[in-house]
């Protein structure tokens, strides 16, 4: 039987020599470590020398396409990364929608392995079975624009561009890639490490095709999401705002710490710059979706009028870069958030993570510790000028800015004097929710936990349910996914109660496993018009593998607790799973009184009650409670027992 | 008279969900080439800057005057040029005379292929919930661009009388 859904290659780049690589991709090893993530988990356990420096040849850049990839399952868009990052040091994985993942596939590939370092700029151009390293040199010093729009001109608009802007060519760990200029993909720092192998862009056309074994039975599940898209009665409301369609959410409910975690943007201002009516009437040009999402949340924004008219940038998760620019950085409007946006966008700054050092920075300017000597002369503020003079330092990698961009890790390091007592940070990497406006659900506590950093989309499940909804509201929801009755139990105590540290391992899973399969999440939004089964039926459907959801959620758990003994592997254990101390100072603000660290059910926390809900998650996962690691007994009972015995003789499993 | 596969660009997202059901229900197969429809994509891939393409189905058509085995006829009922793919010689000469690039070669068949409306009911339209695509009566498409004509009318007054 010709099999489906898989392209059945893996392509391996050896810059260092030169060489290009396939080889068939090992089936069965796939099936066991599901989709993009699951390989790349599995290979960089293999083939990543854990002790590794992210600079080096010797890291591997890994991206797995998932087999959903290039068929017409509905969200088949998502495709995931993994290396060791600069500026965390950790081993984890980044996740892209975009068009380049779709080509990758379609041009045979399921996984592509990078390693070396090339001796002059490069970049890889893969055209189904021809794949070639090509120069570079005209390209380097480029912008990200600049970059795709020539490539676009050399080889065709047909190809997807994956580019690294100035600043990952200069090895500034805070950046991103983008592909074909709106998404991005490697938070933590992907430019930087091809800007350490001299490889400047990836591009991909796919010319071949992916193979579905039952493509009647695809077809009737499609259609039959598709028509709950369709019937949704905000269905037209989140296309044409894209992710703006949260901004309610932030203005009203979630909001936004500003001041470095000191204070929460005002409603009525959030409302007055920044609402929707705005966005549409004079920002939002056009609207750009990933492979088969029926609500693309790509937004092309153009200035209309103004100082800033006329500029145009490509942004994925325009929303949260608005609320980054407006809360964080405090650019005062609209015009000039998206202004600093395209710069970003340009230079491939990382618009969640630098913007979080600027705040740092600036109250550390205001406490004295950072001065005038170490700014260059500039008074540092929460404003548009402020953003843009350390961005533009951050992009040369010089000055104080060129400090900030290594990364909350280092920058701590460098500055000394006792920055790190204001810098909320968890592994190195900055959180998003402020857990005092929030409470405490899903993603706050993810943060804590999640081995990349302090990054919030996995354990998604109560970010877009209303803070108001009763305790039982959630169960649904658990139990399509296939939670299973005793872990209920557990979750829901008593009536009226959830246990977040218990239920967000259920969360973390699936956002791990519909990402893993090629599914745009979107976070809650898209997957809320899912039902657990039909990833069962897409998987059998397109693959011709019968599984279950059952199977699938074991497949999903099996992936996140490799992806957490990568880490454990590196020296990472419940010691840095650790709750920022921001986050137990009260919260005053303009107009929400005073907030404190609480629960869902506004229940507040102190550090002691945190470290409960630590040993919680840990003991739902099957982790040591001490340590935060994986037992053995779990890592075998998911058929690791290979990835238990290296931990045990490396001391970390007694 | 017939319905016809219209394509709105400005809602098209470029979200290739039309090629990927098109080349899945022709060849169980899904492929950006196998598509009997294409996105086009041009600049940054913003706003009118996404182009489905197909066939038009030509009331008067050059790919079929084209064809010397007289492998293209049309299906009364639906009004789609269709190719008979037993007859085709894969001469290609139907794909130079097409200006809109309405026929492509199918390269694992070995013929020429292009949109045949999937019997009256085009999965793409199902499938782009955009509405970049629509399968409309002429009357219907007439209307609609008309409606949307004054549409615009209505804004240019809004800026010449405010």
């Amino acid at each position: 039987m010709k099999i489906g859904g898989y392209a059945g290659q893996i392509l391996i780049i050896d810059l260092t020599k030169e060489t290009v690589k396939q080889e068939p991709l090992d089936l069965e090893m796939a099936r066991k470590f599901l989709g993009g993530f699951g390989l790349n988990c599995k290979f960089a356990w293999d083939l990543l020398d854990p002790g590794v420096d992210p600079y080096s040849p010797d890291n591997v850049i890994f991206m797995g396409m998932g087999p959903m990839i290039g068929t017409a399952a509905p969200v088949s868009s998502k495709h995931s990364v993994m290396s060791k990052w600069p500026s965390t040091g950790t081993i984890s994985p980044g996740t892209a929608g975009g068009d380049f993942g779709l080509n990758v596939k379609l041009a045979g590939y399921d996984e592509v392995i990078i390693k070396g370092k090339a001796k002059k700029p490069v970049y890889i151009k893969i055209s189904g079975d021809q794949v070639e390293i090509c120069d570079a040199s005209d390209l380097w010093g480029k912008d990200n624009y600049v970059t795709t729009d020539r490539l676009w001109e050399k080889h065709g608009r047909n190809y997807a561009v994956l580019s690294v802007g100035t600043a990952g060519e200069r090895l500034v760990n805070t950046t991103i890639c983008l592909v074909d200029k709106y998404t991005s993909w490697g938070k933590a720092g992907l430019p930087a490490i091809m800007g350490s192998k001299n490889l400047k862009a990836l591009i991909a056309y796919g010319n071949k095709s992916i193979h579905v074994v039952d493509p009647e039975r695809l077809v009737k599940r499609a259609s039959m999401i598709l028509e709950r898209f369709r019937k949704h009665p905000d269905y037209q409301k989140l296309v044409d705002l894209g992710t703006m369609d949260g901004f309610s959410g932030w203005a009203d409910i979630h909001g936004m710490s500003i001041n470095n975690w000191s204070g929460r943007f005002p409603t009525e201002e959030a409302y007055r710059i920044y609402g929707t009516d705005y966005y549409l009437e004079n920002i939002k040009a056009g609207r750009c979706a990933d492979p088969t999402c029926p609500i693309g949340c790509k937004d092309h924004v153009k200035i209309r009028k103004g100082e800033y008219a006329g500029t145009d940038a490509w942004v994925s998760s325009f929303y949260g870069r608005v609320v980054h620019m407006a809360a964080r950085c405090q650019v005062g409007s609209y015009e000039k958030a998206v202004k600093a946006q395209e710069y970003f966008q340009l230079t491939g700054l990382c618009i969640h993570s630098y913007t979080a050092l600027i705040d740092w920075a600036v109250e550390l300017y205001e406490r004295g510790i950072l001065t005038k000597e170490d700014t260059g002369g500039v008074e540092l503020k929460h404003d548009f000028e402020t953003t843009m003079y350390l961005s533009e330092q951050a992009n040369k990698h010089e000055g104080l800015g060129g400090i900030l961009s290594q990364g909350f890790k280092k920058a701590m390091k460098d500055i000394g004097r006792g920055c790190e007592k204001y810098a909320v940070q968890v592994k190195g990497m900055e959180p998003l929710y402020d857990p005092r406006i929030n409470r405490l659900s899903g993603p706050e506590f993810n943060q804590v936990v999640n081995p990349r950093g302090a990054h919030a989309p996995q354990g998604c499940i109560t970010l877009y349910m209303s803070k108001d909804l009763a305790a039982e509201a959630y169960r649904p929801w658990l139990e399509d996914r296939g939670v299973p009755p005793e872990a209920l139990s557990r979750i829901f105590p008593r009536p009226g109660y959830f246990n977040i540290a218990r239920m967000t391992p259920y969360g973390e899973d699936w956002v791990g496993f519909i990402n893993t399969v090629g599914m745009g999440c979107l976070r809650g939004r898209v997957d809320n018009f899912f039902r657990g089964e039909d990833w069962a039926e897409i998987y059998s459907a397109v693959t011709g593998f019968e599984v279950s959801l059952e199977d699938l959620k074991k497949a999903a758990r099996r992936n996140y607790d490799l992806y957490k003994a990568l880490n454990v592997r590196l020296g990472f254990s419940r010691k840095d799973d650790v709750f920022p101390d921001r986050w137990f100072e009260p919260l005053k603000t303009s107009d929400r009184g005073t907030m404190v660290l609480c629960d869902y059910f506004k229940t507040p926390l102190t550090r002691k009650d945190c470290e409960k809900l630590l040993d919680d998650y840990y003991d739902e996962r099957g982790w040591d409670i001490k340590t935060g690691i994986p037992t053995e007994k779990t890592l075998a009972d998911e058929g690791l027992e290979d990835v238990a015995k290296d931990l045990k003789k490396r001391g970390f499993i007694k | 008279m017939n319905k016809a596969l219209v394509i709105n660009p400005e809602k098209c997202t470029g979200c290739h969900s039309c090629e990927m059901i098109c080349s899945l229900t022709h060849d169980n197969e899904c492929s950006l080439n196998l598509s009997r429809i294409g996105i086009m994509k041009t600049g940054g891939g913003g706003s009118n800057e996404n182009i489905p393409m197909v066939c038009q189905q030509c009331h008067d058509p050059f790919c079929a005057d084209a064809c010397v085995t007289g492998a293209i006829s049309r299906n009364e009922q639906t009004g789609a040029l269709v190719v008979k793919e037993d007859m085709c010689v894969g001469c290609k000469t139907c794909i130079i005379a097409c200006p809109l690039g309405g026929v492509l070669y199918h390269s694992i068949k070995d013929c020429s292929m292009k949109c045949d409306l999937c019997n009256g009911d085009p999965q793409c339209v199902k499938t782009c919930l955009y509405g970049a695509l629509e399968y409309l009566s002429m009357d219907e498409w007439g209307r609609k661009k008309r409606l949307k004509g004054a549409e615009n009318l209505v804004r240019l007054f809004d800026v010449i009388y405010k």
